[in-house]
């Protein structure tokens, strides 16, 4: 069928073509409102603006369709195949795209707000600054999430996102916004979180050993029993992060802001701490065996039976602080 | 006939320097700590006792280049004034004895000849010399005749003697480009210039030494600008009554400063939590596409949309072009304009329109100061600038004001501001949009906005 057939057929009213061949078909900039293509195939479709709000496509095969700038809004794209489809600027907000395969493909700015990503397949997808606020990733009780293996994520915004258990290891999440959003228990090793904002965020039980952390904001983050092996977070903003029982073992938190941060039981051996702001934080039985506190503000600090003895704390202040014995530094 | 000394030498020259009413602003800015508008209260200063004070204060060159740099990281009109203080660090540099000497510009003649060779067979040549210019002698100069007495050669080694690598090129010309009232025109230049002065970074003959002996350039754009951890620092919101008594003057076609309406570096983070709520308010309105074609187009020229620009589009993000937006356009009325322009050239305009309009109605709260704002009254050493600035705003006519004060001062400054104290970033990360019907008209904004205290931004 070609173009001009589905246009006129759309427009005397026919909106059902499920089920057809339309491979490569070019119907950019039309206008296909509430159109079925359930099960069709629209390989390398031309798509382009195309006007497709709560359009139909379940198990439509959409492998490498242009779907650049086209509005999707509220679409039924459950089981779609849209691997390697080019949805840079796309509206998908509120779209079901529950099991859709969305493997290597570009949604770039893409806004998927509220869509439904449940058992999608996003891994290798760019997500760059993609808005996925308000998007369901997993189902209630399940173990599983959308699968984001490999998928670039900078800039992307995912504010209150539910991520609980998510493989998010090695991802790009540079610059990315994931304020409030629940990462409990996800597999964070080795992603790049510079710069990201985790303000309020869940992190509980998370696994980020050696992932880079610099700049990023944690304030009033939760992130107890995490495991930031060797992570760098290198002027990290943690004000008032709760970290008990976390691991720091030799992580980079040079010039750290740690102000009123809850670090009890927490394991800093060998980590660098230079120049870190610890004002008021609690490190009650903290582990500090090798760390470098050099420079680092510990004034109204609490080191309350703190491992204090291989500590290296030249030029550290501790003003009003708690020492490991209970005493008052002057 | 006697002969000056050193020290006089310079003063004359500044005395006599189109920027001479910047120059003493920047020094008492420096030596005093406060920010003097009233021309009355400027002639009382002498030039050769601040440029003393100055040097009292900062021994060495580095101290000098440091005193400045952090001056101007401090004021809103920070492109201007780091002009200034480049001009500054080179015309006092020799009363330090040549401790750190200008670079010996060791360049082969013939480099200087092709990059101006270069400059000149490109068809905005003329506006590649009056960016030059401006680079060169902190003024703009629209008459062709006053430009034509000087080569592109020339101009291209004066800029190599302010700017001496290839990055403090780009900074310094970056710094001008931000105060031009067509900043999306002169950026295109800007990068022209840079893309001809790659042959620096190839040239053998350049000695290294000097580029670091060199007082590099202080611009808007350099880091640890209001860094977070320097919580001393206030933004020193500079009224210029008289401005239109200098060389500044004339440039109204091509230049017109403005208050910078937010910082111009921060630190990543910083900027991008308040781009997250804004590129939201943007994409609930418009086809995130559109929006990305309009800016790109208003940014880097009107493109035919083929399949070359379709791939270049997808070199930006969003987030980066709403951040390029905003950093050249500093004011709200004019990019008004200029998006409809592009969006009407654009094919299928009425998208386009749309598009703007959504653009438009996102970006404006922050231009005109009606997101919810966070009380900074309490900021530390904020008085006395404050002060200094009523007393500024109520002796000079608001028209007289090259610097409108708060209403295109945005409130994006204040947020990005405050959330790097993390503590309030919540408040600020959801600002309350108003309806657009309610927003007060710009005009009215503008005119009580001249008389406005000014915020003060925390750093």
């Amino acid at each position: 069928m070609n173009p001009s057939e589905v246009l006129q057929r759309y427009e005397m009213g026919q909106t059902n073509f499920s089920g057809m061949n339309l491979t490569g078909i070019d119907l950019s900039e039309a206008d296909l409102i509430g159109v079925n293509f359930s099960y069709a195939d629209l390989h390398s479709a031309i798509l382009t603006w195309t006007y497709l709000n709560r359009a139909k496509f379940g198990k439509a095969n959409l492998v490498g369709a242009e779907l650049g700038g086209a509005n999707l809004s509220q679409a039924d794209l459950i089981g779609a195949n849209l691997s390697d489809a080019d949805l840079h600027g796309a509206i998908l907000q509120g779209a079901d795209l529950r099991s859709a395969d969305l493997t290597l493909a570009d949604l770039l700015d893409a806004n998927l707000m509220d869509a439904d990503l449940r058992n999608t397949n996003l891994s290798g997808a760019n997500l760059t600054g993609a808005c996925l606020r308000g998007a369901n990733f997993r189902e209630e009780n399940r173990r599983y999430c959308a699968n984001l293996r490999g998928a670039t994520l900078c800039k992307v915004d995912l504010r209150g996102a539910n991520l609980t258990g998510a493989d998010l290891a090695k991802v790009d999440l540079r610059g990315a916004n994931l304020s409030e959003a629940t990462l409990r228990g996800a597999d964070l090793n080795g992603a790049d979180l510079s710069g990201a904002n985790l303000q309020g965020a869940f992190l509980t039980e998370a696994t980020l050993r050696t992932a880079n952390l610099r700049e990023a904001i944690l304030v009033n983050a939760k992130l107890e029993r995490a495991d930031l092996t060797e992570a760098d977070m290198a002027s990290v903003n943690l004000l008032g992060a709760i970290l008990p029982d976390v691991k720091l073992v030799k992580a980079n938190l040079c010039r750290a802001n740690l102000r009123s941060a809850q670090l009890a039981r927490v394991d800093l051996s060998r980590a660098r701490l230079r120049d870190a702001d610890l004002q008021d934080a609690n490190l009650t039985d903290a582990y500090l065996a090798r760390a470098d506190l050099t420079n680092a503000n510990l004034t109204d600090a609490s080191l309350v039976r703190a491992e204090l003895s291989s500590t290296t704390l030249t030029d550290a202040i501790l003003r009003n602080a708690t020492m490991p014995d209970g005493s008052i530094h002057p | 006939m006697a002969t000056l000394s050193p020290q006089d030498e310079v003063i004359q020259n500044l005395a006599c320097d189109p920027n001479a009413v910047r120059i003493k602003k920047l020094l008492i800015y420096v030596c005093n700590h406060y920010w003097e508008s009233d021309l009355n209260q400027l002639h009382r200063f002498q030039l050769s006792e601040l440029i003393q004070e100055l040097m009292a204060i900062a021994p060495t060159i580095e101290q000098l280049r440091f005193q400045l740099n952090n001056a101007v990281q401090t004021i809103n009109k920070r492109a201007e004034y780091a002009l200034i203080a480049n001009y500054l660090i080179n015309t006092l540099t020799p009363l330090y004895g040549w401790v750190t000497p200008r670079p010996s510009v060791s360049l082969h003649p013939s480099v200087y000849g092709r990059i101006a060779q270069e400059l000149l067979q490109d068809t905005e040549s003329l506006r590649i010399k009056k960016l030059l210019f401006c680079a060169c002698h902190q003024r703009w100069e629209n008459n062709v005749s006053q430009l034509d007495a000087h080569t592109m050669v020339d101009l291209v080694q004066e800029l190599h003697r302010v700017a001496v690598t290839p990055e403090n090129i780009r900074l310094t010309l970056e710094a001008v480009v931000s105060s031009l009232n067509r900043p999306e025109v002169y950026q295109s230049i800007a990068e022209r210039i840079c893309h001809a002065c790659r042959f620096y970074s190839s040239s053998r003959t350049f000695e290294t030494t000097s580029v670091t002996a060199f007082a590099p350039p202080i611009t808007p754009d350099q880091t640890g600008l209001i860094h977070s951890n320097s919580p001393d620092q206030n933004t020193v919101y500079c009224v210029d009554s008289h401005t239109q008594n200098t060389a500044l003057d004339g440039m109204s076609e091509e230049q017109h400063f403005e208050p910078l309406p937010f910082q111009s570096k921060k630190t990543i983070s910083e900027l991008l939590i308040n781009l997250f709520d804004l590129r939201l308010e943007i994409i609930k309105y418009a086809n995130p596409l559109k929006a990305k074609m309009l800016m790109y187009s208003l940014l880097h020229g009107q493109p035919e949309l083929n399949a070359e620009i379709w791939s270049a589009i997808k070199n930006y993000d969003l987030h980066t072009l709403l951040q390029n937006l905003l950093r050249l356009y500093k004011r709200f009325s004019y990019l008004e304009t200029r998006l409809a322009e592009v969006a009407q050239s654009l094919p299928n305009p009425s998208s386009y329109l749309q598009a703007s309009s959504a653009i438009l109605r996102a970006i404006k709260p922050y231009y005109s100061g009606n997101v919810e704002g966070l009380s900074l009254d309490d900021e530390e050493g904020a008085a006395q600038s404050r002060q200094s600035l009523v007393d500024a705003s109520t002796t000079a006519k608001p028209t007289d004001l090259t610097c409108q004060l708060s209403a295109e001062v945005s409130e994006f400054t204040r947020a990005i501001a405050t959330s790097s104290n993390g503590s309030e970033w919540v408040a600020s990360s959801q600002p309350s949009l108003p309806h657009p019907c309610s927003a007060q008209p710009l005009s009215s904004v503008t005119n009580d906005a001249t008389l406005a205290v000014p915020p003060i931004i925390p750093s």
